[in-house]
């Protein structure tokens, strides 16, 4: 890393995919996101204060006039602020996710990294969920954080009536394909479209598409559901689950929605929000290179990850593979802050 | 028609008469170059205005041809003093720095280390930092809070987080010292409070005397320990008898602490007063009624009931992946409330969970 700041702000360009965690809002990581690089950046080498032409000397008292240059204190950091404010920083979300779902979040940063960021929301990706759903009782907002508003009896429900209420799900929406695409089901246009590939949606704000449900586990009263989905948003999904529950004449609520995948940035390139900060954005960014005319990650890609091992601990050989925590509902916390050191 | 005729034609004469006064002004400013000659023609101009005065009984004066007889356009008569004096106007602006340049008590404050770009969103305080001077206003208090014990990289920070403190006198600022030495607070103490909490100051004795006062009656703390609190956690002066009180009920009445017990907590951990009561009811449901911590290890480490809940569950819930949680000190493997909020990442990992930060980072973004 340079120790110039305009040598970063200039590298600051390009899309950086950041992981959301449960109970934080997006706005609340944006504003950190911007806090700590505007922050490096000003303990780095900025642009020096100017000087400015002073002409000296009374007339009245017949002196000669001397012409010196002095500091303009109207370009000190302490009277116009400091260099790199948070609103020079520009952050564009290209996904939305509500306070209870974590997941996957690409963000441009800098002019044409936002440029690039919304012509990668125009492409509509596809985006992979793994949603957790809990039966038995229904709340007000279909998720763990609203009223309980009934509650039924489940023990009746099997692996193979879930995956059949889900299957017929998946099959209707696969009709569906064909409707939001504009071409007749029998004709010669939609064979040949669909021997390209994925049938897309000809429209991009046209109704939300699930390409495949799958049934990951299944330990009553949790069941969790892998989807591949298509312009979809948080209360969608959870309105599914709750319609899954009415299918299997109980009730059921999303306490976990989690995006795995959106387009090809997948959770093992995210980083945490309190992980960020000038370094480590700019050495995962993802930037538009014009001679290949593709996004290309920089040269020095494991450098972080070494650096981590290096001030922290070394690496085990084989990684460990986690179940997903499911003992975490119920509780609520209003109070979203990060800690940088602690977590 | 007549209401709007005569009020246009008094509005001519008001716009004659304002023209008029400002020549007027500016002819006072411009002089000759000889001595005798200023004289001889200011009293002339003086005994001309004297008598347009008398004539005309309005406060407006009247134009007159003899007044501008000096200023010809072509001639050589300059003021130089006021050319000397001669610059653009000061126009309205949104911030100091349109100003700073001619201001030598403010390039001064900036010189110390005083941040304007803070103190300028607060307007009054930036219409105040104006009109100071600085040997007349700020030099005494400058050299007053150095020989208080603030270093002279430190004062920049001070001033910016206490910039009325040039409104007090010192002799107050004496006898607000005078009161703490009088509660037998220590010269380290004193310069403590005023390091840690620069706004000490502008407190009047009366509004410090009552937060003392509240503060050792409703946790029923010694003498000692208000010296303690204060000393360290000088912030908590800032806050009034209901917060006290909103704090002690939850201690006492919704977490069920003994007296004794709430003055431990509040004497080890007074940032609980910062904290509002939701917060602190919240960590002490997730540990003692979730997780089981008894109610005398919260005592013996009450910072635990600061930290944050985000934090707190990661930890816990990671303990609990790895089935090393264990909040009952009795039995082997007992994680601390200290390892949990106190000590930082690494260390936490590697005492307790025993694995690696690249399996926690992973961890934490599965859920």
């Amino acid at each position: 890393m340079t120790s110039c700041a305009i040598t970063a702000y200039k590298a600051l360009n390009g899309i950086l995919c950041v992981y959301k965690p449960s109970r934080i809002g997006l706005s609340s990581i944006s504003e950190r996101i911007r806090k700590v690089i505007a922050g490096d950046l000003n303990s780095m080498e900025t642009r020096p204060v100017s000087s400015r032409v002073v002409i000296d000397g009374l007339l009245s008292r017949d002196e000669n006039l001397t012409v010196r240059t002095v500091m303009n204190y109207a370009d000190h950091p302490l009277v116009v602020g400091p260099r790199y404010q948070l609103k020079d920083i520009r952050l564009f979300s290209v996904h939305t996710l509500d306070w209870m779902s974590s997941g996957v979040i690409p963000f441009g940063i800098g002019a044409s990294g936002c440029y690039h960021a919304r012509k990668l929301q125009r492409s509509n990706p596809i985006r992979c969920y793994e949603v957790t759903g809990r039966l038995g009782y229904a709340t007000a907002s279909f998720d763990f954080s609203g009223e309980v508003r009934e509650k039924s009896t489940y023990e009746h429900v099997t692996r193979g009536k879930l995956e059949s209420v889900l299957n017929k799900m998946e099959s209707n929406h696969q009709t569906l394909m064909y409707t939001t695409a504009a071409v007749d089901i029998g004709s010669q246009e939609a064979y040949e479209i669909a021997s390209k590939g994925l049938l897309r949606p000809a429209h991009r704000k046209s109704m939300p598409i699930i390409y495949s449900i799958k049934l990951i586990e299944f330990k009553p009263p949790d069941f969790t559901v892998e989807l591949q989905v298509v312009n979809e948003w948080p209360i969608f999904l959870k309105r599914m689950v709750h319609e899954i529950g009415i299918k299997l004449k109980t009730n059921a609520t999303c306490i976990r929605l989690r995006c795995t995948r959106f387009g090809k940035y997948t959770v093992d390139d995210a980083l945490l929000p309190f992980h960020i900060d000038l370094e480590s954005a700019i050495n995962s960014l993802e930037y538009y290179d014009l001679k290949q005319k593709k996004f290309v990650r920089p040269v020095n890609e494991d450098k972080f990850d070494d650096d981590f091992n290096d001030s922290f601990e070394e690496e085990p050989e084989e990684a460990m593979t986690f179940k997903f925590e499911q003992d975490a509902d119920g509780w609520v916390d209003n109070d979203c802050h990060f800690d940088a050191d602690r977590i | 028609m007549i209401g709007r005729c005569l009020r246009l034609n008094g509005f001519k004469e008001i716009v004659k008469n304002v023209s008029n006064q400002s020549f007027c002004s500016s002819l006072a400013v411009i002089k000759n170059n000889e001595l005798s000659n200023v004289e001889t023609s200011q009293l002339e101009k003086q005994k001309i205005i004297e008598e347009l005065i008398s004539k005309n009984t309005d406060e407006y004066l009247v134009y007159d041809k003899r007044l501008d007889a000096n200023l010809a356009p072509f001639s050589d008569k300059v003021d130089l003093e006021y050319l000397d004096d001669l610059m653009p106007p000061l126009n309205a602006t949104f911030n100091l720095a349109h100003y700073i340049n001619r201001m030598p008590t403010l390039q001064r404050l900036v010189d110390l280390g005083v941040n304007l770009y803070v103190l300028e969103q607060d307007r009054e305080i930036a219409q105040y930092l104006i009109r100071l001077d600085f040997n007349r206003d700020i030099k005494q208090h400058l050299l007053y809070l150095k020989s208080l014990g603030i270093e002279d990289d430190a004062l920049g920070t001070w001033i910016t987080c206490n910039p009325l403190i040039f409104r007090e006198s010192i002799e107050n600022l004496n006898i607000r010292l005078e009161y703490l030495k009088s509660k037998k607070f220590t010269q380290e103490m004193i310069q403590m409070i005023l390091i840690r909490y620069p706004p000490f100051l502008s407190f009047t004795v009366k509004r410090v005397d009552t937060a003392l006062g509240f503060l050792q009656r409703e946790f029923r703390l010694t003498g000692n320990d208000v010296r303690q609190i204060i000393s360290h956690h000088p912030k908590v002066i800032h806050f009034t008898h209901l917060r006290y009180k909103a704090i002690s009920f939850a201690l006492k009445e919704v977490m069920g602490f003994s007296g004794d017990q709430i003055r431990k907590i509040i004497v080890g951990a007074p940032s609980c007063i910062y904290r509002d009561c939701p917060h602190l009811e919240k960590t002490f449901d997730l540990l003692h009624e979730r997780n089981g911590y008894s109610r005398e290890l919260i005592v013996n480490s009450p910072y635990c009931l600061t930290a944050q809940l985000s934090m707190l569950v990661a930890r816990i819930n990671y303990l609990k992946l790895l089935n090393l949680f264990q909040p009952d000190p009795k039995k082997p493997c007992f994680t601390a409330l200290d390892d949990l909020c106190v000590v930082s990442l690494p260390v936490f990992i590697e005492k307790c969970a025993k694995t690696s930060v690249l399996d926690f980072i992973k961890y934490t973004k599965s859920c």
